[in-house]
């Protein structure tokens, strides 16, 4: 039905994609699966039509729709959802059930306008699919109200009762059961299957969660670094060694760097709870009861898969986000309530994820702005940049250089440069090994160790194994909760493989 | 009591609009005319501004258009009403999809520009054209034999507005409306329920063309001749202010808003308040005719930073509750149902 034929895309200088072929079957449910970063919603773009590739084509229904525009591509049957929540905010559910029939409509846009007497009727018609479409996906009770504030796994509901609505021959699904507990996520199986059997559809998703995707797929691709990595059965795909490397790295065993427990804590996080938005209709918790303590000039790495909580256990820390209740105590004083930038000041400095370089200004404006609150003690400043010089040569032979036209390493390094240009006393660094290749990301952790090694304490998120031999403990999280704590070689490889991929067979 | 509490307000705003006007000199018509006229301007930015969310700093050049065609096809050509209507929102369309072809290509702060050129162009050439728009004379432009009299024009243009109310009523509750609020919220989202961009982002430049060409002939009638002074910037200026403070998206709004600012000057006068200022200490004399470029970046910055909803979020209640029929039994409480975690 679907066939994707080595199609590749880069942008910026980076392989996004590279000579990746997927076919899909009439009425199949294929999952696509790879870390962070690997290429799986440029694929997705590819097939919905948001973004042409270099090269490679899209045929769908035997038609080689490369060159149509997305709106073209819904009307031939492809609906897409999205990573994060695809749907007309500020409006009611009905009203985005309604925007999704646009093609279900029998009356020009101009015979609308006029308010034609024909309008009138087809309009009835639209508004009680709408409302058999809610009934079916269990939503007739918010139908009425906005779509903003609704919980998250609600709003996922209502954005694949938007999809059927464009009445879908395939449907991309973008993370279907991020948010969603065990439970619910088990239930979503069957609704898949059901909507399968009911709407006649096809099914090509995008999933971290791997064992939803060996329960409930056909037929798994994994993509690593723009590549087709392995496909075929879902059980032979997640055995498939460099499926595990890809997501885990290497079964290197972990340098035991230990021995921190005689060490004070610098921050303890206390009972924390975290959810988005505010109001009546915040989301369910993300960060539920989490306490730890980060010891003093230690390196601790936080482990999980996307939507575990990682990036906003680090946020918190930073101040990005406050948490709803419990505390946070960075040496020996509470900052609950501080906001980021007062933080900062404290000592505490967020290299967030993916860079976040400013690409149109070169290496040393951006330095530059790292040291913000230090910009009127030049000594300060000449000391940081002295201290990023030595510990990054290969930035200061670019300093003129504009900072989007280096390579991912080096805007990676640049990322951590900026923020040591604070004079931070905790340095938080999420992602760091994000689309890097192993012998990258191996060189970026060893500046780390230097710049533990000279008293700075390191808090590390990642999904893979690469940090282990760089840390001194190890929490692993899966959704919202700490499932693990132990030293950095108490954490191995074989543990964390259950827990990403399932049991293997 | 309710009832006969809804039915009052609603008799006073039709005595206010439909009786009040006929108990008035036809000189002060012209002004409530002129009022109605404004309210259709209101709806053309708002299809614009409030719908497709693209600016226009030039909407003096769209109703100038209107305004002179209309002239145009009835003093030179001698052509009847219709038919000089029909021609004016032919061209009307025609210049506002050349426009809209333009904003597909160039957005945000530079398509502000290309808007304010083109208003400000119209202004200084386009209605200078002497064979066209009879130069600085301007064009005459009578009104239709059977609505020669002033309270007479005044109904038309009312029914004029009628039309329009229906028209943007019926296009935002129809599949046209949705496209366009999709694409506002989200491109992506749009297309991927099969909106097309291009396509509807025309549809609005059109039909606010539409709107406002009619408005700009009611306009010329109205007067009964056109001069291209009428149409300056600060004309474009009062048109998107009037529209904005009125409230984006909110027809009863916009309505009000449009109204109001045409009436300003007036009241101003009728009022007194120009005399009332000027005998402050300190205050220039104020023309009344500035009177809306006075109170418009005032009731701009209000309405920006206390009432993002402008008119219209506060009549929003009002209208509530003149819809409201209390003979029909009371909407059920929602039920508090929890998330339904299996599906049929």
């Amino acid at each position: 039905m679907l066939e994707v034929e080595g199609c590749s895309v880069s942008f910026g200088g980076i392989r996004a994609l590279r000579d990746v072929s997927v076919e899909v079957g009439e009425l199949e449910i294929v999952g696509i699966i790879g870390p962070n970063g690997a290429g799986k919603t440029t694929l997705f773009d590819v097939i919905s039509g948001f973004r042409r590739p270099d090269a490679g084509r899209v045929r769908f229904r035997g038609v080689d729709v490369t060159d149509l525009p997305a709106h073209q591509r819904a009307a031939a049957g492809m609906a897409r959802a999205f990573q994060n929540v695809g749907l007309i905010r500020g409006a009611t559910v009905r009203t985005n059930l309604l925007a999704a029939e646009h093609l279900a409509a029998r009356y020009t846009a101009t015979a609308g306008i006029l308010g034609l007497p024909a309008t009138w009727a087809d309009e009835r018609r639209l508004s009680r699919r709408a409302e058999t479409l809610a009934e079916i996906l269990g939503l007739t009770y918010v139908l009425d109200r906005k779509v903003d504030g609704l919980p998250y796994g609600i709003l996922k509901h209502i954005e694949l009762a938007a999809v059927l609505a464009t009445d879908p021959d395939l449907v991309l699904l973008d993370e279907p059961t991020s948010g969603m507990g065990p439970g619910e996520t088990a239930a979503f199986a069957d609704v898949l299957r059901e909507l399968r059997r009911s709407f006649q559809i096809t099914v090509l998703m995008i999933e971290h969660n791997v064992p939803f995707v060996s329960a409930v797929c056909d037929h798994v691709y994994c993509l690593d670094f723009g590549e087709t990595l392995a496909a075929g059965k879902p059980e032979a795909v997640r055995a498939d060694p460099d499926v595990v490397e890809a997501y885990l790295g290497k079964d290197e065993p972990a340098r035991c760097l230990g021995a921190a427990a005689a060490r004070d804590p610098l921050v303890v996080v206390d009972n924390i709870q975290v959810s988005y938005g505010a109001g009546p209709h915040r989301s369910p918790p993300v960060l539920r009861d989490l306490s730890f303590d980060v010891l003093d000039s230690e390196r601790l790495v936080l482990l999980g898969l996307n939507g575990a909580g990682k990036t906003t256990t680090l946020a918190v820390l930073a101040g990005l986000l406050h948490p709803d209740r419990g505390s946070i105590v960075f040496a020996g004083r509470d900052v609950t309530a501080l906001p980021a930038a007062e933080r900062v000041a404290l000592g505490i400095t967020l290299v967030p994820e993916g860079r976040q370089v400013f690409p149109g200004l070169s290496v040393e404006h951006n330095l530059r702005l790292g040291a913000w609150l230090h910009r009127h003690d030049d000594r300060h400043v000449a000391e940081c940049r002295a201290r990023v010089r030595r510990l990054f040569p290969r930035l200061a032979r670019r300093g003129w250089q504009r900072a989007g036209t280096l390579s991912g390493g080096e805007q990676q390094m640049l990322a951590i440069g900026r923020a040591l240009m604070a004079g931070p006393r905790l340095l938080l660094i999420d992602e760091a090994s994000l689309g890097l290749s192993p012998a990258i990301t191996r060189s970026v952790f060893r500046m780390v160790d230097e710049i533990n090694a000279e008293g700075v304490t390191v808090v590390l998120v990642e999904q893979g194994t690469a940090a282990l031999g760089h840390a001194d403990r190890a929490l692993i999280l899966e959704r919202g909760r700490i499932v693990h704590r132990g030293t950095s070689t108490e954490t191995d490889h074989a543990s964390l493989r259950e827990r990403y991929l399932g049991t293997p067979v | 009591m309710n009832a006969a509490a809804r039915g009052a307000v609603l008799a006073g705003l039709v005595g206010l609009v439909v009786v009040f006007p006929l108990t008035r000199s036809g000189i002060e018509v012209n002004v409530y005319t002129q009022a109605v006229i404004y309210a259709i301007v209101g709806l053309s930015l708002n299809v614009l501004l409030g719908y497709a969310g693209q600016i226009s700093l030039g909407h003096q050049a769209f109703v100038g258009i209107g305004a002179f065609t209309a002239a145009y096809m009835t003093s030179v050509h001698e052509q009847n009403f219709v038919a000089a209507i029909g021609v004016t929102m032919l061209v009307g369309a025609a210049q506002a999809l050349l426009l809209g072809l333009v904003s597909l290509r160039i957005t945000g702060l530079y398509f502000a520009l290309v808007t304010l050129t083109y208003g400000t162009m119209a202004e200084s050439s386009l209605f200078n054209i002497n064979s066209l728009t009879g130069g600085s004379a301007g064009q005459a432009a009578p009104k239709p034999a059977a609505f020669a009299s002033d309270h007479r024009y005044y109904f038309l243009c009312l029914a004029f507005l009628a039309v329009v109310l229906y028209v943007d009523w019926r296009l935002t509750s129809t599949k046209a409306g949705r496209a366009l609020l999709a694409i506002r919220q989200d491109r992506r989202v749009a297309a991927s329920f099969g909106a097309d961009l291009k396509r509807y982002t025309l549809i609005a430049f059109v039909v606010s063309g539409v709107f406002a060409s009619v408005a700009g002939a009611l306009l010329a009638y109205n007067t009964g001749s056109v001069v291209a002074s009428q149409f300056t910037f600060q004309l474009a200026l009062v048109f998107v202010i009037m529209t904005v403070v009125g409230g984006l998206r909110s027809r009863a709004g916009v309505v009000v808003g449009s109204v109001f600012f045409a009436l300003t000057g007036f009241l101003f006068d009728k009022l007194h308040l120009a005399a009332a200022f000027n005998a402050l200490p300190l205050v220039p004399a104020l023309p009344s005719n500035l009177a809306p470029l006075v109170l418009g970046p005032l009731l701009l910055l209000f309405t920006l930073t206390r009432h993002p909803g402008g008119f219209g979020e506060l009549l929003r209640p009002i209208g509530r509750w003149l819809r409201t029929d209390d003979t029909a039994p009371r909407a059920r409480p929602r039920e508090a149902r929890p998330p339904v975690e299996s599906h049929a």
